[in-house]
């Protein structure tokens, strides 16, 4: 291959530089407007990530205090089987009572108004120390059942230091709680 | 001191003879004498000594970066030579040179420091046949620089070489077209011509000034002085001849001289300040650089040192292309954000969302569990209170209370005092918003009075502490911790009365909530 001169040389190389600076010119104008667009798009993501972070900053305390009374009533709310929930608590209501050393009479079980967001009402008559009734009442907080004790009935027996009970306690429906339409923020 | 010395720092001047090293710097001399081998090169001692000595007379601005330094060096083995070559660029000229060099000088280039001064005046260039250029090419071997070139940059210098006698034709004011230069030195002389201001010849004269001294105490001093002056050819100085050196002592040589000399011929000794570190060298070096702003027209340089300058040329343009692209990155950090925080944004974004979609549940989670605190009424510490009101000797024969704020209390007392101490107790506990005695009915005997009363039991405000009542806290009792727990006051006493001893209820129920639907 012939050996290029000089002035061959310098006409390669201005035109080089003319070509890049075709290409700088050209090129790289479309090339920054390609950048511009990702970088708007890059703030516009950011403005929403910063808007979700505000709107999501009142829900730490919401979701401490969920947590704060689920551990007060021992209970997930999620977790709760409608189908069974009536029986598991009527059980678990009874097996309070027993350890308290209640002796239970006649429990009723009967539906609860759905008005109320209840899914059924318990009637429970017993006869037991005073102690136990009182430590029943206690417990049925933390049974990990949601029961909200309606009435209450003490009357004094014949034994001395023994009472008759008698309770009726409503067992709410969470099912009508997801139905709801959720509260704004 | 001028205000930016420090950003470009004054020149130093330097001579270097056969016999001894001036420099000047500023207004500071120095003078140091060199002891050569038989080859003519400096003792290792005397280039420890010269460095040193140098060093120390550097180190008095020591505080100025490397400092340029002008060193007019003797024309001993000095060769002048004027060439032509075409008419090109620098570097072109630079090539051919070379080639030149190798044919017309003894030496190869690789073995001599060279420089040029270009005696043709700027023209563009024409058509046709390439322009000559003359050019005035002055050698000297390569040892001799280099030798003086190291000692001078391990001084912290940075040293440009040009002839001693070039330097001095610059103190001549109003020259002819053709004139010499004498330069006496103590052991030796030298003679430069110059032809329209271009050096033509260069001389080195055996004698200097110790000759003449002996010669002018010998007994015909004007005799010896001839021989002396025979020594230079009248026809080739030219229209006037200047005299430099140590010329005050040796006057009667110069006036000699000066009625030898025939009338076309002009003698004029050139007057040099004296002073360590002056010469006539130094001093047109110094009037060259800073008078009239210039740098020597001529220097000599070695081939390392002009392919430095190259490699200087090459790295300026490399610290260009680093700062440009320092100025491509600067620009491109403002577009590399998106780049690299995007995915994570993305990420961080999609998990929110996620969490966003399960708020819903959230709310209705914590609304029912609120709904289920604030629906679960204080029985504990309504029948605490009761418990507590009840005097000695009362009965409660039954109790009832529910959700809906009602409560009913049917029990038999002593008097009818007791019941009104009874309902205001209950009442003052404030617990109770509303106590009605319903029915107070005496007995048969007399002895008792059946009450029925009923009221409305009262929910705390939220935050607000329960009702003081007389309660201790028991919480988590065991039903034996239990039966052997202390009754309040409500059996006190009273046989009789069957209600049993209460125990406390636990500090879980202390604080009933607000009611929320």
């Amino acid at each position: 291959m012939r050996t290029l001169s000089d002035r061959e040389k310098r006409i390669v190389r201005i035109g080089a530089i003319f070509v890049t600076i075709y290409l700088v010119v050209f090129l790289g104008f479309s090339a920054w407007k390609k950048l511009e667009a990702k970088r708007s798009q890059y703030a516009a993501l950011f403005a929403d990530a910063q808007k979700l972070k505000r709107e999501l900053q009142p829900y730490e305390n919401r979701v401490l205090r969920v947590q704060k009374l689920k551990d007060t009533f021992r209970m997930d709310p999620q977790k709760l089987s409608r189908a069974t929930l009536v029986a598991d608590a009527s059980a678990a209501i009874q097996k309070a009572a027993t350890t308290g050393g209640i002796k239970l009479g006649p429990v009723r079980e009967s539906p609860a108004r759905s008005s109320n967001k209840e899914i059924a009402s318990m009637q429970l008559e017993g006869t037991g120390p005073i102690a136990g009734v009182l430590g029943l009442l206690s417990r049925l907080e933390s049974l990990g059942y949601p029961l909200v004790v309606d009435t209450v009935q003490i009357t004094p027996q014949n034994q001395p230091g023994a009472v008759k009970m008698s309770l009726t306690i409503v067992i709410l429906d969470f099912d009508q709680w997801k139905n709801e339409k959720a509260p704004n923020a | 001191m001028k205000t930016f010395d420090f950003i470009n720092p004054p020149n130093i001047y330097i001579e270097i003879g056969q016999n001894s090293l001036k420099a000047l710097d500023g207004d500071d001399g120095l003078e140091l004498s060199l002891e050569r081998e038989q080859n003519g090169r400096l003792t290792g001692v005397c280039v420890d000594n010269l460095i040193s000595s140098l060093r120390v007379f550097l180190k008095r601005h020591s505080w100025r970066g490397r400092v340029r330094a002008y060193c007019a060096i003797g024309a001993r083995g000095v060769s002048l030579r004027k060439l032509s070559v075409p008419s090109s660029s620098r570097e072109e000229i630079d090539r051919l040179l070379v080639l030149q060099i190798e044919r017309e000088f003894p030496l190869p280039p690789d073995e001599l420091a060279w420089g040029y001064r270009n005696l043709t005046a700027e023209q563009p260039r024409r058509n046709g046949a390439p322009t000559i250029q003359d050019l005035l090419v002055v050698a000297v071997k390569r040892d001799v620089i280099a030798e003086y070139s190291e000692i001078l940059s391990s001084c912290g210098l940075i040293p440009m070489f040009t002839l001693g006698a070039f330097a001095r034709s610059s103190l001549c004011s109003h020259p002819p077209r053709a004139y010499s230069v004498l330069d006496i030195g103590p052991a030796q002389s030298e003679l430069i011509t110059f032809e329209d201001g271009v050096p033509s010849a260069i001389r080195i004269l055996p004698w200097g000034g110790s000759d003449i001294e002996k010669k002018a105490a010998s007994a015909e001093p004007g005799s010896e002085f001839d021989l002396l002056a025979r020594s230079i050819d009248q026809k080739s100085v030219g229209q006037k001849l200047y005299l430099t050196g140590a010329t005050s002592s040796i006057e009667p040589f110069t006036s000699h001289l000066a009625r030898t000399m025939t009338d076309a011929v002009q003698c004029q000794p050139i007057d040099v300040v004296a002073g360590e570190g002056r010469s006539a060298a130094i001093l047109g070096l110094k009037k060259l650089c800073e008078q009239d702003g210039i740098a020597p027209p001529l220097t000599l340089q070695l081939p390392s040192a002009r392919d430095a300058a190259r490699i200087n040329g090459q790295s300026t343009w490399k610290w260009l292309a680093v700062a440009a692209g320092l100025l491509v990155l600067s620009f491109a950090l403002r577009y590399a954000e998106p780049f690299i925080q995007k995915p994570r944004l993305e990420r961080k974004l999609a998990q929110s969302k996620a969490f966003r979609e399960k708020l819903p549940a959230i709310d209705r989670e914590l609304a029912f569990l609120e709904y289920l605190q604030t629906n679960q009424p204080p029985y504990l510490d309504l029948v605490s209170t009761i418990a507590s009101a009840a005097s000695p000797g009362s009965r409660i024969d039954s109790l009832s209370i529910n959700r809906r704020t009602d409560i009913s209390i049917k029990a038999s007392m002593r008097d009818s005092q007791q019941v009104a101490q009874f309902r205001s107790k209950l009442i003052d506990s404030g617990l109770f918003s509303a106590v009605v005695v319903e029915e107070q009915t005496p007995a048969p005997d007399g002895q008792k009075v059946t009450v029925r009363i009923v009221g409305e039991w009262k929910r705390p405000a939220p935050g607000k502490p329960p009702a003081k009542t007389d309660r201790q806290p028991i919480a988590n009792q065991t039903d034996a911790q239990q039966s052997k727990a202390s009754p309040p006051n409500l059996n006190t006493s009273a046989p009789g009365n069957t209600v049993p001893p209460v125990p406390l209820p636990s500090s879980s129920s202390a604080q009933p909530p607000l009611p929320k639907e």
